[in-house]
């Protein structure tokens, strides 16, 4: 009695509300206890109320009697400090509540981070032996200590499990012999000579062991709980092998644990695997997955590749630089595909970049690391040049029309003298023109041919100074 | 001939004239009339200080100029305007701008008949 669930069927026959000490009294438990366990319950929701109205099931927690559903009391349900975990360790130690309270109590009177007092406090108050090294390896496992010489004895038991007899006289047993680790972090902790519980192999193994559970498992409280197992992962490489083309090379995979979780990688055979990633804190294991779904974890010296004569030799890749919005940006394509470029329409504003191959000063192209060109951005030179060049054509201009300026500035006077004179000279030929105009007009005698002028005088006739014909006003006006 | 046409050929004189000022000046006013008063032609004396260089570079430029219209008296017209006190040394003998025009002229003659 006095388990969570026994107080949760304590509760499940009442209608109405019920203190806490009439419940503990009916669920044959502590208050003290009762009070923690009916604060897991309010938790997730099996029971509602408080210590002060008093408790009531909910629907819920009927529902899970009726489902005889054992609660689970996980670490998240325990409370951080160190009274919550020693309670919790007595729990799962299947120390009697009523033991577990007292012993507890006595604990925290001391240092509960000294083993020897409490396993002096487990003794004094009766602890069951069984129940006792359960309870003292937990919380020993959880301070991360090892078991303390003095107690090397009472804790392990040989001599009682064993008869006794080997144990008499040798400080460390044969079974013991080795058992020098503890696991604290997931790593191997030398705790002293028989001290420990595992040897640095058994500690190792089990340790990776650990690692591909918890890989496998996924999330354990909540998320989004799909966890892989390895079937999984060997019926996806199943179905990656089933599209395979018949007769070429097998695949192999492998499971590589990165920040963003698990990730499938396809080994390509010849490519080495780097198996401790630089700047990790510490190497994870691998596990690598074959064409025929076998496991095996990876380790440094295992050779990975395709089994001989298992298919044909990789398929040939074209490898194209293409100069984007993004940069340059490398892609790669099975030979033999049709590539289409998108080169951008003319006139639609950019400048269609070839990539440049750099060439070095003895004029022999640069290559990289893998051996392959190395290519230039030529666009900001260009840019630049452009740029100079504009400059230098908005200089000259600006230059040529100051000069253009000096040069009037200085001639001005010349200008203004040569304006004047030419003004000058064009009214005196045009002062000319109008004194010949005034020149008395020739005439032709029409009977011998002679050109003659008339005298500005008023006349009523006039005579041909050669052949004497006469000639009217009205004759001379008409011709 | 058009305005501009005339207006060019009055400024490229203007030029001249200028031009011949600024060689002949440094000499003196004094000494340049003298010279005047003497009979001596200040355009000979003038020349004899020049380079063949720059007699020939001379004999061209004038050449151009009467090519286009401006006559040598039209530039010693106008050198007397710019610097008025050039005017009187140039009417100071008789015939002395005629004989002045007459030894220029020579001058570019003699670079035709070479």
């Amino acid at each position: 009695m006095g388990t969570i669930n026994d107080a949760l069927k304590a509760l499940a026959g009442e209608q109405e509300m019920i203190s806490t000490s009439a419940l503990a009294k009916k669920a044959g438990s502590t208050e003290d206890t009762l009070r923690k366990q009916l604060s897991t319950l309010k938790g997730k929701g099996y029971v509602d109320g408080n210590s002060k109205e008093g408790w009531i099931i909910t629907q819920e927690g009927r529902d899970s009697l009726e489902r005889q559903e054992k609660i689970p009391v996980t670490a998240k349900d325990v409370g951080a400090d160190t009274e919550s975990k020693l309670n919790y360790y007595g729990q799962l130690a299947s120390v009697s509540p009523d033991i577990i309270l007292a012993t507890v109590e006595l604990i925290m009177s001391g240092d509960p981070e000294d083993l020897d007092h409490v396993w002096r406090c487990m003794t004094e108050m009766d602890v069951p032996m069984a129940a006792r090294r359960r309870w003292f390896n937990l919380w020993r496992n959880y301070l991360k200590q090892g078991i303390p010489p003095t107690l090397k004895e009472k804790v392990v038991g040989i001599s009682e499990e064993a008869g006794g007899e080997e144990a008499e006289g040798a400080p460390v047993s044969g079974k013991d012999k080795g058992r020098d680790y503890i696991i604290a972090d997931d790593l191997p902790v030398f705790v002293g000579a028989g001290a420990g519980d595992f040897s640095l192999k058994d500690a190792k193994d089990l340790i990776s062991i650990r690692a591909i559970r918890s890989r496998f498992a996924g999330p354990r409280d909540g998320g989004s709980g799909q966890g892989w197992s390895i079937k999984d992962i060997t019926d996806l490489v199943d179905k990656i092998n089933e599209k395979r083309v018949e007769g070429a090379a097998a695949k192999l995979y492998a499971l590589e644990q990165t920040e963003q979780g698990t990730v499938l990688k396809e080994v390509t055979p010849g490519t080495p695997l780097n198996l401790n990633p630089p700047g990790g804190a510490k190497p994870q294991p691998m596990l690598i997955i074959d064409a025929e779904g076998v496991v095996q974890e990876m380790k440094p010296g295992l050779r990975v590749g395709a089994k001989p004569g298992s298919g044909n030799p990789p398929a040939q890749k074209i490898t194209l630089v293409r100069q984007t919005d993004k940069g340059m940006v490398k892609e790669e394509y099975p030979a033999g595909e049709v590539i289409i470029l998108n080169n951008p329409a003319p006139g639609g504003g950019g400048i269609p970049l070839t990539p440049w191959p750099a060439f070095g000063l003895d004029g022999k192209p640069i290559l990289d690391s893998e051996g392959k060109p190395v290519f230039v951005n030529l666009d900001p030179m260009l840019k630049m040049l452009g740029f100079q060049a504009e400059q230098r054509r908005a200089d000259e201009r600006q230059s040529m029309l100051s000069g253009l300026v000096k040069s009037a500035r200085e001639n001005l006077p010349d200008i203004a003298a040569a304006v004047k004179a030419a003004v000058e000279e064009a009214g005196k030929e045009s002062k000319g023109t109008g004194a010949q105009a005034n020149t008395p007009q020739g005439y032709k005698c029409g009977e011998c041919g002679t050109i003659f002028t008339i005298p500005n005088i008023e006349f009523e006739k006039v005579a041909c100074p050669k052949c004497r014909h006469e000639y009217t006003k009205a004759e001379v006006q008409a011709a | 001939m058009s305005f501009m046409a005339r207006t060019a050929k009055h400024f490229m004189a203007e030029k001249a004239a200028r031009a011949y000022l600024e060689e002949i000046m440094p000499a003196g006013l004094d000494n340049l009339k003298a010279l005047a008063e003497s009979g001596r032609s200040i355009f000979a004396v003038y020349l004899s200080t020049c380079s063949d260089e720059k007699k020939k570079k001379m004999r061209g430029e004038l050449a151009a100029l009467l090519k286009s219209g401006v006559t040598i008296d039209m530039i010693l017209e106008k050198a007397a305007r710019q610097q008025p006190e050039i005017k009187p040394i140039m009417e100071s003998m008789p015939n002395y701008r005629k004989a002045e025009i007459d030894r220029i002229m020579d001058f570019l003659k003699e670079g035709l008949t070479r």
